[in-house]
């Protein structure tokens, strides 16, 4: 009996709206807002555009020892070419 | 809006997306017109003032005017072209939008001007060490490529092309930048401001 009683105060209990309080709702909606979405990026993007300028100096490294190459080593005469 | 500007340099995927941003036009107007000031006017000054007891030199006045004025159009003009590319394939972005984040870009330029104004002012710097003329070689290519990787970062973030809308964007692109470059340098553009 005390069981049947239980049961239908739970079903009862069931059937009420639960309404979270006051502001809970607000805080949410603020906080999703707010979130900031990050790109998935593959591991060359990550690479590239996470940090550029690293990406940047990865790269001159190895094209200045082209550079190197083929003009001899002369960049004094490259650098005045491209200042004058 | 040197946070904007920082965070431009150290991470720019915080900047070079389609948010608004309160701040943000104005880093990048202010790094575009610092690039254009001293490109078109400080160097030729600093320029005339060093060498004009070695050198029969004069300012040319009109030509620093036009050189201002052509970065600034030149700017305009690029923005404009991405823009039209963007609105071309339906994509959902504003002028300010396109106009902020390409505007950052133009860090490296900025830094490229003052290399360039320092190694034209005082050539004596890499005169002499051929090492050091190597060191100053790699920085020009670090910002060639540094300003590379923004404007993908661009296409990518902002314009948010697919593959086949970024190799048309980029053909566009280089046509015309390639005629803003021969435009800038007909201004007296020594650094191309794209």
């Amino acid at each position: 009996m005390n069981k049947d009683k239980a049961m239908q105060r739970l079903l009862r209990s069931a059937d009420i709206p639960a309404i979270p309080p006051k502001g809970v709702r607000e805080r949410i909606f603020d906080r999703v807002i707010s979130m900031e979405i990050k790109p998935a990026l593959s591991p060359v993007e990550k690479f590239f555009f996470t940090n550029p300028l690293r990406a940047a100096c990865a790269i001159a490294v190895p094209a200045t020892g082209l550079l190197w190459a083929a003009t001899g080593g002369n960049f004094i005469g490259l650098l005045s070419g491209l200042i004058h | 809006m040197f946070d904007i500007i920082g965070r431009a340099v150290f991470a720019p995927l915080d900047v070079f997306n389609k948010n608004e941003e309160e701040g943000r036009l104005g880093a990048s107007v202010t790094t575009v017109a610092a690039a254009a000031v001293l490109g078109s006017v400080v160097a030729p000054v600093v320029y005339y003032l060093v060498n004009r007891g070695r050198f029969e030199i004069s300012l040319n006045i009109g030509g620093m005017c036009a050189g201002l004025i052509v970065s600034g159009l030149t700017w305009l003009a690029a923005c404009a072209m991405l823009w039209a590319l963007a609105k071309a394939f339906h994509k959902e972005v504003g002028f300010k939008q396109v106009a902020s984040a390409w505007g950052l870009s133009y860090i490296p330029n900025l830094l490229c001007v003052v290399l360039y104004g320092l190694l034209q002012i005082v050539p004596g710097i890499y005169i002499g060490s051929n090492m050091l003329a190597a060191v100053f070689s790699a920085l020009f290519i670090v910002l060639l490529v540094w300003k590379a990787i923004e404007y993908f970062l661009l296409l990518r973030f902002v314009l948010d092309t697919s593959v086949g809308e970024f190799a048309i964007v980029t053909a566009v692109s280089a046509v015309v930048f390639a005629v803003l470059i021969l435009l800038g340098a007909k201004a007296g553009i020594r650094v191309p401001m794209v």
